[in-house]
């Protein structure tokens, strides 16, 4: 089963990182630099990901903003959200899990390969 | 010296006057009392004598007119019986009654005879017609004396005394007449005799010289007719008129001026038979006065005496006692006086010994002795000097500690004064909003810092009620403040919180308060003190470092997250395979890149910690698997290191409330170290038990140790030990500062022992009531 993820971050470099990792690894990627960018695609997709992966620090809307919008469209609101951030304040944190975020993880504690495995943690446990 | 003697002599007179007089008032009572005394003696014996010489003065006229009164009567009998032996004479009775001449001679004779002493002027023999018929002196024959008294009586049968100046002789005389009868009895004449009033002039003075005595001879016509004063002689008795005057001159007095004596009083008496008295002359002089009646003649015989001159005898005797009495006076005076000189002379020096006593003076003389009361006295003050000198001195000791003392304490008094003008000043101006208010609320003092937080000025703020709208407070609403009044008041507890207030100008503010009340000795309030800080700036400036922390944190961790993924996907073949030495290098790097990540969350940690904002949520704990998780988590650094771990967990430990992602750093840290800073095969040991109300936590290794002069800098921020340093390259120097941190805020306390060389163990422990929770804003990463 094909694997797709829409990647929203900001930064270039990450997201090259992240793209080249997760494309060696079989995924399908969709990268957004922006918010706007992100909720574009993910109307205008055929297809929707299996998951998100967020940065919540977004040069045009926060992590959280990101989220409510797309909470409210019924569509988009199923797909498991994963957010990797440097920010990881409590509020911030309890705010985006009670917005239904699967996991809100720390971007440098973590090797992509974890994350990786995270994400497909996710996706098995949205299946089930 | 000498000066000294003569200073204090002259102090001595000056500082103690005595006053005197006492001698005289005794001298003057005692004068006043034997004068009064002596006078009243003086006076009954005036009295007493008085009635005594009274009488004595009677007695006397008694005696005397007793006796001479006595010879009078015999005087007179005699003289009667010589008459009456003439009447018996027949010559004589024949030559009056038959005039015969020739008996004349004989009976001449026998009138010679009867007169051998003398004792008649003349005797005469008268005829029925009164005619002298026969007389010795011839002077008298021929001559009638009819008219004559003792004539008529005479022929009256009576024998008869008359007493009158003689018409030829002109001579006082005293007739004595007497019947001549004859042989039948038939009076044929009268035979008289005049006698020579010589001899009962003599009788009288005799003897009657003396005392004052006044004698009178007083005829039956009341003529003074002898009497030892010769002023009263041929005067009357009474006061008479000029008729009877008259009458008396012609019939007994011729030619005599009868002038009365003034003793009208006596003459009356006299006439009514009283025999003795007292009266009172013309003179109003007394006198004492006896009569008695010469029987046969009508004479009384009167003996009288002065009362002045009684007086006079008695106040002799009485001045005589007097002057007694008043030299008596005089000495006693005189010999009280000088013994009261003498002892009040003593007295005086107790006065003076006692008032310089009073004066604090205790070298007064008091050794001489007297054998009295006043002995008594001299030695009681003695014994009181020595007492009081001695209590004196005492005192004065005493005293004087007692100033020292008290001189200390004013010193410390200034000196707490002082203190506490430096405590008012420091309150006063120190910035921080200090307001003390009464167990209601009301304020009573404000400090300078009010005024420039909340622009309210002291004078409008003392006496308001803090924590409402009427002053800077009021803006947090009911349930804050019934918190905050229930802490302060009730629970009488320090309240520590940050309120918002409002300034007078109505711009709002945060402040960081505590308030705090004062309790007296009974535990009631009596003032609140509360001290805020406006930490509006501080709160931003925090903000601002959150901000900057959170900022830096993405900024930082960025680039490290690109390269720390980047360099996975170059060591795990993603970018092509490496050679072993390209493999080296970047692994290298890799390890760089994981310290500087592990440095970032440390400051970051740190950061949260020290600005309070990090988050404390206790859950129920489970120690054992907690420090198990931790060393299954260093497992693999633990096995590189070929070490062993031993953990030995208190059987009973019991679950305890804590925050686990806190206590799991403090173990993480010290057991980490323990791995890093122990050679390979080293042995790590750790112990977790439970000892009164906490648990110990012991981590040992057997490592290389603090170096001695480190040990009291290893939990600094950033320090480490300069042995390890070039053997262990990683290390921030940030994890013991960390877990004291956390130690330190969960009230617990952390130490340690070390060896260089040998080892380290460290220990920290953990309140078994557990962690408070706490609210925040960060956990630690």
């Amino acid at each position: 089963m094909k694997k797709t993820v829409l990647v929203v971050e900001d930064e270039g470099l990450l997201l090259k990182a992240i793209e080249q990792k997760l494309m060696n690894e079989g995924w399908e990627v969709v990268g957004a630099r922006k918010g706007d960018q992100a909720l574009d695609y993910l109307n205008n997709m055929e297809e929707l990901p299996s998951i998100i992966w967020l940065d919540y620090y977004l040069p045009d809307m926060t992590g959280l903003d990101f989220v409510v919008k797309l909470k409210k469209r019924p569509r988009l609101a199923k797909i498991p959200i994963m957010v990797v951030s440097n920010s990881a304040s409590e509020e911030k944190v309890k705010s985006m899990l009670a917005l239904g975020v699967k996991e809100y993880l720390l971007k440098a504690e973590y090797r992509l390969s974890e994350l990786i495995k995270i994400m497909e943690k996710l996706i098995v446990e949205k299946k089930l | 010296m000498r000066n000294m003697g003569i200073m204090k002599k002259k102090e001595e007179k000056n500082s103690v006057k005595i006053k005197r007089g006492l001698e005289l008032k005794i001298v003057t009572i005692l004068t006043l009392v034997m004068i009064f005394f002596g006078g009243v003696t003086v006076e009954l014996l005036y009295k007493y004598t008085t009635r005594y010489e009274v009488k004595k003065g009677e007695a006397q006229l008694e005696t005397l007119v007793k006796v001479k009164g006595g010879m009078l009567n015999v005087y007179f009998q005699q003289m009667r019986a010589t008459l009456n032996k003439l009447t018996r004479d027949v010559h004589l009775v024949d030559l009056v009654g038959k005039n015969s001449r020739k008996d004349y001679k004989q009976a001449l004779y026998h009138f010679d005879l009867m007169n051998v002493r003398g004792m008649f002027l003349s005797i005469y023999a008268l005829n029925k017609k009164g005619e002298v018929v026969i007389s010795l002196d011839k002077r008298f024959e021929g001559k009638n004396y009819g008219f004559r008294d003792y004539f008529k009586e005479a022929m009256g049968g009576n024998e008869y005394l008359d007493v009158a100046v003689g018409v030829t002789s002109g001579q006082l005389g005293y007739y004595l007449s007497t019947p001549l009868r004859d042989d039948k009895g038939e009076i044929v004449g009268v035979v008289v005799g005049k006698l020579n009033p010589k001899f009962v002039k003599d009788m009288l003075m005799r003897k009657t010289k003396i005392d004052g005595v006044k004698e009178l001879l007083v005829d039956r016509d009341g003529v003074v007719v002898e009497s030892n004063d010769e002023g009263l002689f041929l005067h009357t008795l009474a006061d008479i008129s000029e008729s009877e005057k008259k009458w008396l001159v012609e019939k007994k007095f011729p030619n005599v001026d009868l002038i009365p004596s003034g003793y009208a009083s006596l003459a009356i008496a006299l006439r009514n038979g009283v025999t003795a008295g007292y009266f009172r002359d013309h003179l109003s002089k007394g006198w004492y006065y006896r009569v008695v009646g010469l029987p046969g003649t009508g004479m009384h015989l009167v003996m009288m005496k002065n009362e002045a001159g009684i007086l006079r005898e008695a106040a002799t005797n009485s001045k005589i006692v007097f002057w007694v009495v008043a030299i008596a006076v005089l000495a006693t005076d005189l010999i009280v006086g000088l013994w009261l000189l003498k002892y009040m002379n003593q007295v005086d020096k107790l006065a003076v010994a006692a008032k310089r006593i009073s004066e604090g003076k205790f070298d007064n003389d008091l050794s001489w002795e007297s054998n009295d009361q006043l002995g008594e006295l001299v030695e009681a003050l003695r014994e009181m000097q020595y007492r009081l000198k001695r209590w004196h001195q005492e005192m004065v000791k005493e005293v004087k500690n007692k100033t020292e003392k008290l001189k200390l304490q004013m010193k410390k008094l200034e000196e707490a004064k002082l203190d506490l003008e430096k405590f008012k000043l420091a309150v006063d101006n120190v910035g921080d909003h200090i307001v003390i208010t009464d167990s209601e609320g009301i304020v009573l003092y404000a400090n300078k810092a009010v005024e420039k937080i909340t622009g309210f000025s002291p004078e409008e703020v003392v006496g308001k009620k803090v924590g409402t709208k009427e002053l800077w407070g009021g803006l947090m609403g009911l349930k804050f403040y019934q918190k905050l009044w229930q802490t302060i008041k009730i629970d009488k507890k320090m309240f520590v919180g940050e309120l918002t207030n409002r300034r007078r100008n109505g711009q709002k503010y945060i402040a960081a308060a505590s308030i705090a009340p004062v309790l007296n000795k009974r535990g009631e309030i009596i003032y609140f003190v509360g001290v805020e800080r406006d930490v509006t700036k501080a709160k931003e400036i925090d903000q601002m470092k959150t901000d900057f922390i959170s900022l830096a944190s993405h900024q930082l961790r960025t680039p490290l997250s690109a390269m720390r993924w980047f360099l996975e996907m170059l060591l795990s073949g993603d970018m092509g395979k490496l050679t072993k030495q390209q493999r080296e290098v970047i692994k290298d790097i890799e390890e760089s890149n994981d310290r500087m990540i592990e440095l970032v969350n440390a400051l970051l940690n740190i950061s949260r910690i020290e600005s309070g904002r990090i988050i404390v949520e206790p859950q129920w704990v489970n120690l054992k698997e907690l420090v198990e998780g931790v060393v299954k988590d260093l497992e693999e650094y633990i096995k590189k290191k070929k070490q062993t771990v031993v953990v030995s967990v208190h059987p009973n430990l019991p679950k305890i409330r804590l925050d686990p992602k806190l206590v799991r750093q403090v173990y993480l840290n010290l057991i980490s170290n323990a791995v890093k800073y122990t050679p390979e095969g080293g042995e790590i040991n750790i112990f977790v038990s439970k000892k009164d109300k906490e648990v110990i936590s012991q981590i040992s290794d057997t490592g290389y140790g603090i170096p001695k002069e480190e040990q009291e800098r290893i939990f600094e921020r950033f320090f480490r030990a300069s042995n390890v340093v070039k053997k262990e390259v990683g290390g921030t120097g940030l994890g013991l500062y960390l877990a004291k941190a956390v130690v330190k805020s969960s009230g617990g306390r952390i130490w340690f022992k070390s060896q260089e060389g040998k080892g380290t163990s460290f220990w920290f422990t953990l309140p078994l009531k557990g962690m408070k929770k706490k609210k925040g804003e960060v956990r630690l990463t």
